[in-house]
């Protein structure tokens, strides 16, 4: 498509691409410049809107977070409320991605084990226990529900995969967290904030 | 008003939490999430201390405290942003004039017109006039007058139980929040608001290491504490090491925040949902809205909330500031009766702590400003019944008697860490730690090493991108859905900007030009200083008091 200009010279004919450029050309030389003050230099770098545009798209591009680069296997876990931890992980380069292993996979799944310790308060002396939950070895983090009476209690975890006699093959062993004691209000309990900000929701219902 | 004395007194500390995300874009003319600022400013802020101007105006003594954060702070600081808002309000002021114009044939509409012609005016005149475009110095005015008290929060607001599984993530918040705060009022806060009232067992040690004498938590942080306070939520705990916890007041919060029967929700108030920005002809109003084309909200709104499903009727000022000091006498005689009973059941005085987020007041709720004042006015009123009180002022008439630790809690939804990590928004943590191992690791990496300036400054926008991007206010939105977009963004930026600058150090392939465009983009936090990421030195964070 060309545009052609409304008034003066209707022999100057320009595309969109033109156009694009010659916007583009007239921001970059003529538009505010903005300078960093952090500069240690006398004269320091002056840089246009577009400028820091252009520099901000290409670094979004190029450099865009990823999760699945650890170089080692992991797992995290982070506290949600008493009833539930939150669990991540990470096993590239191992067992998990190994190609016999993906074909053993519906024989071995991969198994989130939580063990939870006993508090301060807890006197049984077999105080360690564990329960399994099975992971779909296509996502990388999982909530996990964890017995309500059991707020206030300590938790860690292991990723791994069940062996048929019974046994548990350790990929990675997370850190150690400690959930909430108490009792989950109810959603949306009108006693927690849900009047946020500019960001959210206020007080009343939309009209 | 005379309000009935009683034998005994007790203790009112309001307390409002003033705080928005990091909202500039020097790389756009002008850009939409800056509103948030501009309409925070003209409805919130503007308003507070025009009240707190009132207050001084009439010797009027009151007492409250007002939480500031880093991010907010910044941006109230900033010259593009103060050279953007007034831009803003003389658009307003335009707008308010076109309105007048058109509404000519409806009388009670132009008398409304007029108002926000008025109050835009005014808003204005306090902004340039009053106070040169700096409204931390109006703030630093009313501290310094003693009434007002200033506290402030984590440098960006980071949610700090799901922080945690990096101490020095979690101290770096709170150091560089107070650094923040001392470079823009010149003292230390003795007070620190955590993040969404985020509180996990053993954060009173990096509280205490930071100087900080009080913090608080939500109602169940104290009631959940071991052992259990014998005075519930109305009198501080010590935590045992020189830090003392305030827990809110389940009572008056409900009056104010609940979205069912609190007051903001009554029919004669100003309802925020109704604004032409949404309700005149795209052709009209376009001048005002986002590209022209897509609606948002002016500021300018003609209903109130009426209530019962009614169609909605216009608002009348009058009678909703009458509303307004009506819900302030109910406020105040309710806290009285509260601390009737709770005096004959305590030894100590009882103190009420009333947190509220400040941009409740003025953006959300427009009467909000005037009730705070009514409710100020009327506990000056009270002849000592009812003291409005900062909690570092009490804590010295009445120290903590009785040793506690907090329960982990926070003031969302349901009262733990859900709202923050859920399906909406659990992906950013894994993103988040590893940003921070990674940071951490490179300092502990040049340790010892004699950098250039180039790469000091490299090192310490990422310790910057790493600090923007913890946010509580990315996670949050992206639950409650409202700019979902725009926070999924906003995170992915600040750990791409922070992926380039690891890689561009590690590779020894700096470029200036394009490190300067982040230090543009980004800059926040002037002093930082990226030794402090080093997990081995513990920060250096140990500070006096």
């Amino acid at each position: 498509m060309t545009f052609f200009h409304s008034r003066y010279n209707s022999n100057i004919k320009l595309s969109a691409e033109e156009m694009q450029r010659i916007s583009d050309e007239i921001a970059r030389n003529f538009a505010a410049h903005f300078s960093s003050h952090l500069s240690s230099h006398a004269e320091p770098v002056r840089l246009s809107a577009m400028e820091l545009l252009d520099i901000g798209n290409q670094i979004r591009r190029d450099f865009a977070p990823k999760p699945s680069t650890f170089n080692i296997p992991e797992v995290m876990l982070l506290p949600v409320d008493p009833a539930h931890l939150h669990a991540y992980w990470s096993l590239s380069g191992n067992a998990g991605t190994d190609q016999n292993e993906n074909e053993n996979e519906a024989i071995q799944p991969l198994t989130l084990r939580i063990y939870s310790e006993a508090g301060e308060q807890e006197t049984d002396t077999e105080s360690l226990s564990w329960f399994d939950v099975a992971i779909d070895s296509s996502i990388s983090q999982q909530q996990v529900a964890i017995p309500v009476e059991a707020g206030g209690k300590t938790y860690s975890a292991a990723i791994g995969k069940q062996c048929g006699d019974a046994g548990f093959i350790e990929i990675a062993h997370s850190n150690v967290i400690h959930t909430p004691c108490g009792q989950i209000a109810a959603q949306n309990g009108s006693s927690h904030c849900l009047g946020k900000n500019a960001s959210g929701r206020g007080v009343g219902e939309p009209a | 008003v005379t309000i009935k004395n009683l034998s005994r007194e007790g203790f009112l500390s309001l307390i409002l939490h003033a705080h928005l995300p990091y909202v500039r874009h020097p790389e756009y003319d002008s850009f939409f999430e800056e509103n948030w600022l501009f309409e925070a400013i003209t409805e919130c802020y503007l308003p507070l201390i025009d009240v707190f101007d009132r207050l001084e105006a009439d010797r009027v003594d009151y007492r409250l405290t007002l939480s500031l954060s880093p991010t907010l702070m910044t941006m109230l600081r900033d010259s593009l942003l103060q050279e953007r808002y007034l831009k803003y309000l003389q658009s307003r002021v335009a707008l308010a004039e076109k309105e007048i114009a058109r509404t000519r044939r409806q009388p009670e509409y132009q008398k409304l017109a007029r108002f926000y012609r008025r109050f835009f005016l005014k808003a204005l005149a306090t902004y340039q006039q009053r106070y040169q475009c700096d409204l931390l110095a109006a703030f630093a005015k009313h501290q310094a007058a003693g009434k007002l008290k200033l506290i402030t929060t984590a440098a960006s607001h980071g949610f700090l139980p799901l922080l945690n599984v990096s101490e020095t993530a979690v101290r770096n918040q709170i150091n560089i929040g107070i650094d923040t705060f001392k470079a823009n009022f010149g003292r230390k806060p003795d007070g620190f608001w955590l993040p969404e009232c985020g509180y996990y067992p053993g954060l009173e040690t990096v509280l205490a290491d930071a100087g900080v004498d009080y913090f608080f938590v939500d109602t169940h942080g104290l009631t959940d504490a071991k052992p259990q306070p014998l005075d519930s939520v109305y009198a501080p705990v010590a935590c045992g090491n020189g830090v003392a916890a305030f827990a809110r007041d389940p009572e008056s919060s409900q009056q104010v925040w609940s979205s069912k029967e609190g007051y903001p929700g009554d029919a004669d108030y100003r309802e925020y949902y109704s604004d032409i920005g949404f309700e005149l002809d795209l052709d009209y109003i376009g001048p005002y809205i986002l590209d022209g084309t897509t609606r948002v909200n002016t500021g300018i709104k003609y209903h109130r909330v009426t209530g019962g499903g009614r169609p909605k009727e216009i608002y009348n000022p009058r009678q909703a500031k009458a509303k307004a000091y009506q819900h302030a006498r109910d406020f105040i005689e309710r806290r009285l009766g509260q601390i009737g009973r709770l005096n004959a059941a305590m030894e100590r005085s009882p103190i009420i702590v009333s947190p509220y987020d400040a941009e409740l007041f003025g953006h959300w709720w427009f009467e909000g400003p005037y009730w705070l004042e009514c409710v100020l006015r009327l506990a000056a009123d009270s002849a000592g019944s009812i003291q409005t009180i900062g909690c570092s002022d009490y804590l010295k008439q009445y120290p903590p008697v009785q040793t506690a630790t907090p329960a982990a809690s926070t003031w969302g939804d349901q009262g733990y860490s859900a709202y923050w990590i859920n399906e909406t928004n659990d992906w950013i943590y894994p993103l988040l730690h590893k940003a921070e191992r990674e940071l951490e690791r490179l300092v502990q990496d040049v340790q010892g090493l004699t950098l250039t300036p180039l790469q000091v400054r490299v090192l310490n926008q990422a310790a910057r991108s790493v600090l923007l991007a913890q946010a509580s206010d990315w996670p949050f939105i992206m639950k409650s859905g409202t700019a979902v977009d725009y926070a999924c963004k906003r995170i992915t930026d600040c750990l791409s900007r922070f992926n380039y600058l690891h890689d561009s150090f590690r590779k020894n392939r700096i470029d200036e030009r394009y490190l300067s465009a982040l230090e543009i983009m980004d800059n926040i936090f002037p002093d930082i200083d990226f030794r402090d990421y080093n997990p081995s030195t513990k920060n250096n964070a140990t500070r006096t008091k």
